[in-house]
């Protein structure tokens, strides 16, 4: 099965209260469903 | 994407997850957040770099000029969806990737034009798919 682009789970973004998340922690311990939103609203 | 918010719960059920990623500031993941009630993690990405990793569309034609555009307006509009102001690149085209914890990518979808999103069903189907197997004599879990 395909793997994760390691650009991708390398990527850092930033939550809510603006602290940076790496995007691969996401997923370390259970599956994820990353939606990818043209615009927030 | 925001007939997805039905599907939070089924999600963490299903022992995974759904994360909303944009293009927006923290200031406007966290008005997204609280207009729809989401529980989940909204993220920002304003560089895009993650959109451009996991390969999602980038048009003008897509975004704006493409006939289908309009029908999926008109869908949400009428389903009560009410678009706020743009923020980040409005050329920009969503999509929903499944990863599993051993980084493979079970599912993948790209939205081929602004409006178009996978069937709710078939992003739990995948989740489902990517949770890892149980291996024998392991303890049950709550």
């Amino acid at each position: 099965m395909e793997k994760v682009p390691p650009a991708l789970a390398s990527h850092e973004v930033t939550d809510t209260d603006g602290a940076a998340l790496r995007l691969g922690s996401l997923w370390a311990e259970r599956p994820v469903a990353l939606v990818f939103v043209r615009h927030f609203g | 994407m925001a007939q997805l918010r039905h599907e939070e719960a089924p999600a963490r059920d299903a022992g995974g997850e759904l994360v909303v990623l944009g293009s927006g500031d923290a200031r406007y993941a966290r008005r997204f957040r609280e207009d729809l009630g989401w529980q989940g993690r909204v993220l920002s990405d304003p560089g895009l770099g993650a959109f451009a990793a996991a390969g999602m569309k980038r048009s003008m034609v897509d975004t704006v000029l493409n006939p289908r555009v309009l029908g999926h307006a008109v869908r949400a509009f009428r389903a009560g969806a009410r678009q706020g102001p743009t923020q980040g690149d409005s050329w920009q085209l969503g999509g929903v990737l499944v990863v599993s914890p051993t980084d493979e990518l079970v599912w993948r979808y790209a939205s081929r034009e602004a409006g178009d999103h996978p069937p709710p069903a078939e992003v739990l189907a995948a989740l489902r798919r990517a949770v890892p197997p149980v291996p024998p004599g392991a303890p049950p879990t709550a």
